[in-house]
């Protein structure tokens, strides 16, 4: 029979190899991914909220790293199939999203000095001879994003309130952001467009002017993904909803939207009255 | 009158080595100025061309914010740039972008058509050509200074050439004519 001998080198080599494996998979800190719908184009929106996620990371002690999607059917797609931690939604995506399933939890919704809802408008050039949304018909329209609240869903429902269907129009295009609506309409592309009010007022001295302004809507807002764990969830609710208490809270609000001064509790039941428009439209 | 003539050669010979110097540089001078105004106008004619290609890929797929975003980028990397627009036919400007200049600057201008099957877009960009008036200056610098430098050089060259053969031939000459004054002087005081 052999004599077993101890062989110092040959029993490290094996507990380098073995070392890893006797820690479970969970225990192996992944990096989180934070989704954003495309409102604007991806490196904009890579700046806008880079300091968010940094902010986040940080707090976290989590790399974190941000996606943005190529359509916002994508987004809400990649969000469902658990792709995505946490993200950044539109309201009627949210709408949308929240449609079949009411599980999805709010991690709170971006305020304006108190005022916690935005609207959109729909736009002309200023040299346009079209005086009101019934003057539309046999004119030109162009939506941003299909799912898009206030250059798509919402335009679409005002525009069927003054009698104008998608085929009363003389042709119609979805451009993906508010930003091509406006320079379409700028341009004389098209003659009307839907934006949100952010934008109009960007373009407006170039030569933009208000047909109508949609109602007020509830603002966007985060969203927890199902497959982030609750405790997860409720850390980072509270980080995002203390961050006006940081230091460094105006250049990361700011920098995802001029004018937001705090990140507020939100639920479902807010965009109710915003689901009953889109649905009523959709019916 | 024989001083008076070798004065006149000598500045002769100074003006016209001054006037071949002052010509070089000239030439040198313009040579350059022209190679680098083309080289700058070659660079702008390229530059407007991938300006171009860009705003048609965008403009055929009405991305039109990306194009302004790419145009505010490209204005703003580039110093030389003061004014990047396209505008449609109808006069309604897409993107005008504009750099704050000063008001005497040279301009060098140039406009690109964009043809697409719904319009016609114009594309103008406007750089600032200061960059290569300093760019001139500099060189009109570096050759007045290697200029001096040269002739400065070739007078102490000249100078030492002067010393070292002519000057030591004449001093030899000089001793030598000496040694025989006093040798003949010596002769003839021993005939006396």
């Amino acid at each position: 029979m052999r004599k077993y001998t101890f062989q110092p080198f040959r029993a490290a080599f094996l507990l380098l190899i073995l070392l890893p494996l006797s820690f479970p998979a969970q225990a192996v800190k992944q990096a989180l991914v934070f989704g954003v719908h495309p409102y604007l184009h991806s490196t904009t929106l890579v700046e806008r909220f880079t300091p968010l996620v940094k902010y986040l990371s940080e707090k976290l002690g989590r790399d974190i790293q941000m996606r943005v999607g190529t359509s916002y059917q994508d987004h809400i797609d990649a969000f469902t199939r658990g792709e995505i931690d946490f993200a950044y939604f539109g309201p009627a995506p949210f709408i949308k999203l929240t449609e079949n399933n009411k599980s999805f939890r709010p991690l709170g919704r971006l305020s304006f000095s108190g005022q916690d809802t935005f609207r959109g408008a729909i736009i002309v050039h200023k040299d346009s001879d079209i005086k009101s949304l019934a003057d539309l018909a046999g004119k030109s329209f162009a939506f941003g994003d299909p799912n898009s609240t206030l250059s798509s869903l919402v335009p679409r429902r005002m525009l069927q309130d003054a009698g104008v269907e998608l085929e009363d129009l003389a042709g119609y295009s979805y451009l993906n952001n508010h930003h091509n609506v406006a320079l379409a309409v700028l341009v004389g592309k098209y003659d009307a467009g839907g934006v949100k009010s952010e934008v109009f007022k960007k373009y407006q001295a170039r030569g933009l002017q208000v047909l109508q302004w949609t109602p007020e809507i509830p603002t966007h807002l985060f969203v927890a993904g199902p497959g982030l764990d609750a405790a997860q969830a409720e850390q980072i609710s509270v980080l995002l909803q203390s961050l006006k208490d940081d230091p460094r809270a105006k250049n990361i609000m700011q920098s995802i939207k001029k004018g937001t001064t705090a990140i507020i509790p939100a639920s479902i039941s807010e965009y109710e009255e915003l689901r009953k428009l889109i649905s009523r439209q959709e019916g | 009158m024989k001083k008076n003539l070798y004065g006149l050669l000598t500045f002769s010979i100074a003006l016209l080595f001054g006037a071949l110097l002052v010509a070089g540089n000239l030439f040198v001078y313009q040579l350059q100025k022209k190679e680098i105004f083309a080289e700058f106008e070659n660079a702008q004619a390229t530059e407007l061309k991938l300006l171009e290609q860009f705003a048609r890929e965008g403009l055929i797929t009405q991305n039109y914010a990306l194009i302004e975003w790419f145009f505010q980028q490209w204005g703003q990397e580039y110093n030389k740039v003061v004014s990047l627009s396209l505008h449609s036919q109808q006069g309604y400007s897409l993107i005008n972008y504009q750099r704050a200049v000063a008001a005497e600057s040279d301009m060098l201008v140039s406009s690109k058509r964009i043809k697409l099957h719904d319009g016609i877009y114009h594309l103008k960009m406007s750089s600032d050509t200061v960059g290569l008036e300093r760019k001139l200056d500099s060189l009109l610098v570096q050759l007045f200074m290697v200029t001096v430098g040269t002739t400065m050089l070739l007078v102490i060259l000249l100078w030492f050439v002067f010393q070292t053969v002519v000057m030591r031939h004449l001093q030899h000459e000089g001793k030598r004519r000496l040694q025989v004054e006093r040798k003949l002087a010596s002769m003839e005081a021993g005939e006396d």
